[in-house]
């Protein structure tokens, strides 16, 4: 399968299902537009997908799958034509699974990741008060004077 | 085409063990000795160090965590120059009176003495210029954990630190961007490398013998410094084989080498110090990225629920990635992110000979599932911390461990936080100071090496790092760490002028 346009680790459908279940996990709300389906936080996750053991992309790759089709057997439908609350119970009910342990662990997997896409990217530092880097330090400093910048 | 190198030493890993040996072991250089250290991961300085969470996942082992099979908890650990000293906040810690001493008597090893590692405690901690700073390094984050608990009458101390000229950042945990975080990559490397010593970054041993070693040289990564040697496979000769690959790859590399006769024990009795992140939300602003981000801990319940709980803090992804459940609950809670306060519980887990690290079908696997002790510990241990900061004047309090997301009064916590909600795989305990799998003792049935960190039955193969310890150090290992590895080296030392 050929990765999306831009993209090292996801497919055109394997980005369409994690944005779905990212955006459910950090919602966008009219304080803050973009969740973690965004494109900035979408390219994020990507990199970090890209550089995991090939075993742990190839688990999480079977995974997206699966959350795709789970949603079939009860909504008669794929997860990402569901409406955001279908969505959100389908994720909840792997969050908290009794029975099977690698649906919880699959979950944690995909939830880190959609994380690290969000709260690693700066447009989401104003929201939560935080300043990012300290911009004096060597690694800024080297570059601007790379750059002929005091 | 595979290419021979020849060394009198070769040490696998630069973390505080590897780091130890190598500045040990520098003076004999300058007789014509060869030695050469090397690493698995990229060779950051600390220009190289931008405090972005995403960029420095590239300094932690698998880029991220280890889960262990039973995804009971996760184990951080650093593969990078410097070694997980690159990645830690600095705490210094001397290991508990009696803990050597108990390792002495359990373990049949009476040439490791108590006397001798404390001695060699305080030679490192002025070598690493470790101390305990001044209150002006107390942040918001730090004050409101001190209040908590002088407001409950729970002792409050002061973490020795080793650090210099300290900024303050408060990226400790993302690798120190001024250098003044006195670990291996500051102390110990650069002058092991002044003398002569060799540092081969983005090297990959596959396996040790008697005698040497074979690997991978990898190119290095943009934005890292590079080694001299180019990328390919690589034979090396070497007297001495000294393994300091850290708790997880040690006993991984030894099994995956097939050594004749080793013992049954390697991989065995890890302890991994399990522990859980908790948040408080405060009325006040915290901004907790500035300043010391780690100055005190209590031990209040140490000896009698077999805990600490220290200040923390965490960037933003980190602290998400800590917090229960999805959607808009635990987004709420980030958008107070600056007025978050961050502690840390962690567990004194004692050895089992079914916590493991294993090698299976090509691959290192972490086997290991908390104990009831363990899980009833961390239960205690959130239910305390909450106390803390409920005793600060917290508004709420969130614990992984709690049946909703978060708690508003410190009367709800004890049916608030329970042992329910510890499913594996929901929550996942974190561990950042693996130790064990190669433990030190007489008995080759039941340990991996002697007293010198020698593997039974291979002289010539040490190890020099966390995995010889039998039992958890029950403080932060670091310090403890370059004891053992200093001793090691001395033997080796030893063994080579003879």
């Amino acid at each position: 399968m050929m990765n999306a346009p831009g993209f090292r680790f996801f497919t055109p459908q394997t980005a369409e299902i994690f944005a779905s279940i990212a955006a459910c996990i950090v919602p966008a709300s009219a304080d803050t537009p973009d969740g973690a389906g965004s494109a900035a936080a979408l390219a994020v996750a990507d990199r970090a997908l890209s550089e995991r053991p090939a075993q742990d992309r190839k688990l999480l790759t079977i995974f997206l799958s699966l959350i795709e089709r789970l949603p079939l057997l009860r909504y008669g439908r794929p997860f990402t034509k569901l409406p955001q609350d279908k969505q959100i119970k389908v994720l909840a009910f792997l969050e908290s699974n009794r029975w099977v342990p690698a649906l919880r662990q699959g979950f944690f997997g995909v939830k880190t990741f959609a994380l690290l896409g969000y709260y690693g990217h700066p447009s989401s530092f104003p929201a939560l008060g935080y300043p990012g880097p300290r911009l004096d330090a060597p690694y800024y400093r080297v570059r601007r004077e790379g750059e002929g910048r005091p | 085409m595979t290419r021979t190198l020849d060394y009198d030493v070769l040490i696998i890993g630069s973390g505080a063990g590897g780091g130890t040996v190598a500045e040990r072991l520098s003076k004999l250089c300058a007789q014509g000795m060869r030695i050469a250290v090397v690493e698995a991961g990229p060779w950051y300085r600390r220009e190289h160090f931008n405090m972005r969470e995403p960029d420095m996942l590239s300094l932690f082992l698998d880029r991220g965590a280890v889960p262990a099979k039973s995804f009971d908890i996760a184990v951080t650990a650093a593969q990078c120059v410097g070694g997980s000293t690159s990645v830690y906040t600095g705490v210094t810690f001397r290991a508990p009176e009696g803990l050597i001493a108990g390792w002495s008597r359990d373990f049949g090893l009476p040439e490791l003495t108590e006397a001798d590692v404390h001695s060699r405690f305080a030679r490192l901690e002025a070598a690493i210029d470790a101390h305990v700073p001044g209150r002006d390094y107390e942040n918001e984050n730090n004050r409101v954990f001190r209040q908590g608990c002088e407001q409950l009458g729970w002792p409050v101390k002061q973490f020795q630190l080793n650090i210099k000229q300290c900024e303050r950042c408060g990226f400790c945990n993302l690798g120190c961007p001024y250098g003044a975080k006195r670990g291996t990559l500051e102390v110990q490397l650069p002058a092991a490398l002044a003398a002569g010593v060799e540092l081969i970054p983005n090297c990959r041993i596959e396996c040790v013998r008697d005698g040497g070693a074979e690997g991978v040289i990898s190119p290095a990564p943009s934005g890292t410094q590079a080694g001299e040697h180019e990328p390919g496979p690589v034979r090396f000769n070497a007297k001495v084989v000294v393994v300091a690959a850290g708790t997880l790859n040690s006993s991984a590399l030894l099994l995956r080498s097939q050594l004749p006769e080793l013992s049954p024990a390697c991989g065995k009795y890890l302890t991994l110090h399990p522990a859980l992140t908790s948040f408080a939300r405060m009325e006040q602003d915290v901004r907790g990225w500035g300043g010391f981000p780690k100055l005190y801990y209590t031990d209040q319940f140490s000896s009698s629920d077999h805990y600490y709980i220290e200040t923390a803090f965490y960037f933003p992804f980190m602290t998400a990635r800590s917090l229960p459940g999805f959607g808009a609950e635990p987004k709420r809670f980030m958008q107070a992110y600056s007025q978050l306060a961050c502690a840390l519980t962690l567990v004194h887990d004692e050895p089992a000979e079914h916590n493991a690290i294993r090698w299976e079908h090509g691959r290192r696997v972490l086997d290991y599932r908390l104990s009831v002790a363990s899980k009833t510990a961390l239960v205690h241990a959130q239910r305390s911390a909450g106390r803390i900061y409920f005793g600060a004047g917290a508004l709420e309090y969130v614990s992984l461990l709690g049946k909703r997301f978060s708690v508003s009064r410190e009367r709800e916590l004890d049916d608030a936080i329970t042992l329910d909600a510890l499913v594996p795989g929901k929550v996942v305990v974190s561990s950042a100071h693996p130790m064990g799998g190669c433990r030190m003792g007489k008995d080759p049935a039941t340990s991996v090496t002697n007293a010198w960190g020698q593997v039974h039955g291979h002289p010539s193969v040490v190890v020099a790092d966390a995995s010889l310890m039998p039992t958890s150090s029950k403080v932060n290992p670091y310090l403890t760490i370059m004891a053992l590895a200093d001793r090691v080296a001395e033997g080796i030392e030893h063994r080579l002028t003879r």
